[in-house]
């Protein structure tokens, strides 16, 4: 979960770090003192990056000019995201802009710290003035920077004792009286690791640029119901379209893939894998039938120990509740144990319920499904 | 990396239900797990498969074990593995293979399992991952549970990030007329314990294996580091990539789909970033999962 900067600092001032004084608003009027003089900055509250050059910085040298560029700030349209609240601060004077960040790396395969004396907006165009130092988790190993030890231990203890992906401070400043100041923090924590901090309350987020939606909320809430396999952890609403309900995390993607290259609108993206139980399936299912829908896609690969009996079955007891029944094309292709046995209680299904159900086995590629329904829904135009 | 020829299997998380149904699966396989691990429910056996309370208890009667897969739920995963490092060092073992399939394991506890793991010098697949199959000698975890049809023995190596493509392509190799040397899912985690090019120097020597198959997907950059090691000269066979997540790179930055480590973050993380090393490499590139086949075809004729 990505944290917003106003939250990372308040994680940061939790754990003793030195910070400027702020004051976070939700609206464009300043009806209230600052408890700090100007010159003042005004940042957006913004998940994606870039901010700088999006405009999401302005300065300000005095109270009024403070409220003018507020006001300017929450009618700026940010792509990709909404705007909820600022942060101000004081302006302050520094010396030199440092760019430190605590992540885990694929190179390293464990947790590393980057560092560059160049910090400030734009790193990631500066990448190669970056450097790398592996660390170990147990005794840290900390490379000699021109940032203190002590500050690095500090803000490692942080980053292992909150489960946190990223922590990334650009730019941590040395003030005019030795202070170790953070101007900016950016921090990713590890949803995987949310059971062992359950104080935790922060409102849901999504990086699609907009609030999740209620069946992106509910689909996490019924991967949740129980530990076993994964149902709806990841669920993107796109609005209407093809019903997308795939199966494995690397086959969910490649039929997303062929979606895209044959100029099909998905309604959704969501995936089950790892033999989720019946319940999970159905309850998944009812959140992508919730969309206006034009076909359901219901794909996976040659599952290795997905009970594709259970699991397809999941899927009917959620289509067989709607009334009317769906009039639409529903194209499944699955394969993997218990696939025969799944596909012979759907063709009595589709009998029985007159479905406008079409079964692909293991023998036709993934992808091949993928093209029927396109001529399925060409020839019904 | 460390591949025994003959496993002798401890599933910690035995009695459990994704447990028990993968000794079902390595026992269809002829492959002999000779103990598992429930604390609690020492003295029990499932499927003639005696339990014992702690991994030092299933050492003391079965010294043969060279391997063990881990079925605990994620969060108990790292305590399970220590306990099995503790053994290992006691009785000093360093030829010893890990299988971890749990999904959701937070990243704290994966990257203090690697470290561990390469303290020991121990090989480490997964975590997420399904498993390993060598056709027709043994198979390790989940992978194509009892009989998905997927794999016949042949000399095809399939590494995958994705477990259901691993069984996905090895179907599609099948129905091209070919079988398998080794089949492996590496996990979609962000650390793996196992990357494609951990295998390079197993593959190579393996004579079984006339060809590579490597699956991967946006994020981190083990398909990089793959393609590195290739144009080292670390694997000399033909070597086929596919890379999936056209979709993912119309979704902002940070936004992982399907895997946990499927996200892109930087541009090395991104899809056609991936492609470009492996087409540097030399590697042949397949557009779709369908082009592995034909280029199967096109290589092994």
């Amino acid at each position: 979960m990505n944290l917003y900067e106003f939250e990372a600092k308040q994680l940061l001032a939790r754990y003793g770090f030195d910070l400027l004084p702020s004051k976070l608003i939700q609206s464009p009027h300043l009806d209230f003192n600052l408890p700090f003089s100007g010159p003042y900055v005004l940042k957006a509250q913004l998940l994606s990056g870039n901010r700088a050059k999006r405009g999401g910085i302005l300065f300000a040298s005095s109270l009024s000019e403070l409220q003018f560029k507020l006001k300017q700030l929450f009618q700026t349209s940010f792509t990709n995201e909404r705007l909820d609240s600022v942060l101000i601060e004081p302006k302050i004077t520094f010396q030199q802009e440092y760019f430190l960040s605590l992540t885990y790396s694929t190179d390293y395969r464990g947790p590393v710290l980057l560092f560059s004396q160049f910090g400030g907006s734009g790193i990631e165009t500066r990448s190669s003035q970056v450097q790398t130092f592996p660390l170990s988790l147990r005794q840290p190993n900390f490379p000699s920077l021109p940032i203190p030890k002590t500050y690095l231990n500090k803000l490692y203890q942080l980053f292992l004792k909150e489960d946190v992906r990223l922590l990334e401070i650009n730019p941590l400043v040395k003030t005019s009286s030795s202070q170790w100041i953070p101007l900016d923090a950016k921090i990713i924590l590890d949803e995987a690791a949310f059971f062992r901090h359950p104080q935790r309350h922060f409102p849901p987020r999504s990086l699609l640029g907009r609030p999740p939606t209620p069946r992106e909320i509910k689909a996490k809430q019924v991967d949740r119901l129980d530990h076993r396999g994964s149902a709806g952890a990841s669920y993107f609403d796109f609005g209407s379209g093809v019903g997308v309900l795939a199966s494995g995390g690397g086959a969910s993607i490649i039929i997303m893939d062929t979606l895209l290259a044959n100029h099909l609108h998905p309604a959704n993206y969501t995936e089950y894998s790892g033999n989720p139980t019946r319940q999970k399936v159905k309850a998944l299912t009812q959140i992508v039938l919730s969309h206006k829908l034009n076909s359901l896609l219901v794909v996976g690969g040659n599952a290795n120990f997905t009970d594709i009996y259970e699991t397809l079955m999941g899927v009917m007891d959620a289509i067989l509740e709607l009334n009317p029944l769906p009039k639409f094309p529903i194209v499944i292709r699955r394969g993997g144990p218990r696939w025969q046995e799944a596909f012979s209680a759907l063709e009595q299904l589709k009998h029985q319920y007159h479905l406008n159900l079409h079964l692909f086995g293991p023998d036709v590629p993934m992808s091949f499904a993928v093209d029927y329904l396109v001529k399925l829904l060409q020839s019904s135009r | 990396m460390f591949i025994p020829n003959k496993p002798k299997v401890l599933i910690q998380g035995i009695t459990g239900k994704e447990g028990r149904r993968a000794l079902t699966f390595m026992q269809a396989s002829h492959t002999s797990v000779v103990a598992g691990v429930t604390p609690g429910k020492g003295g029990q056996s499932v499927n003639g498969v005696p339990v014992y309370n702690s991994v030092a208890e299933a050492f003391a009667h079965h010294p043969d074990i060279n391997l063990s897969t881990l079925y605990v739920p994620p969060r108990f995963v790292l305590g399970a593995f220590k306990e099995l490092v503790d053994t290992l060092r006691q009785r000093q073992l360093s030829s010893f293979f890990v299988h971890i399939i749990s999904e959701g394991i937070p990243l704290k506890d994966t990257a203090l399992i690697l470290e561990l793991g390469r303290q020991l010098n121990i090989t480490i697949l997964g975590p997420s991952s399904i498993g390993l199959i060598k056709p027709g000698e043994f198979k390790i975890g989940s992978i194509g549970g009892v009989d998905n049809n997927s794999f016949a023995p042949g000399s095809i190596a399939i590494l995958s990030k994705s477990g259901g493509l691993a069984s996905e392509v090895a179907l599609i190799v099948k129905s091209h007329g070919f079988g398998q040397s080794l089949v492996a899912g590496l996990g979609g985690d962000i650390l793996i314990g196992s990357s494609f090019h951990d295998f390079f120097s197993y593959l190579e020597k393996d004579t079984q294996t006339k060809l590579v198959i490597l699956v991967g997907e946006v994020g981190g950059t083990y398909e990089q580091q793959a393609a590195k090691a290739i144009q080292l000269g670390q694997l000399t066979k033909p070597t086929i990539a596919f890379v999936s997540g056209l979709f993912t790179e119309t979704l902002p930055k940070g936004v992982a789909l399907g895997h946990a480590g499927a996200l892109i973050e930087g541009q090395q993380s991104t899809r056609q970033a991936k492609l470009n090393a492996f087409q540097e490499a030399g590697v042949h590139l397949a557009p779709t999962l369908h082009d592995i086949g034909l280029l199967v075809v096109d290589l092994l004729k």
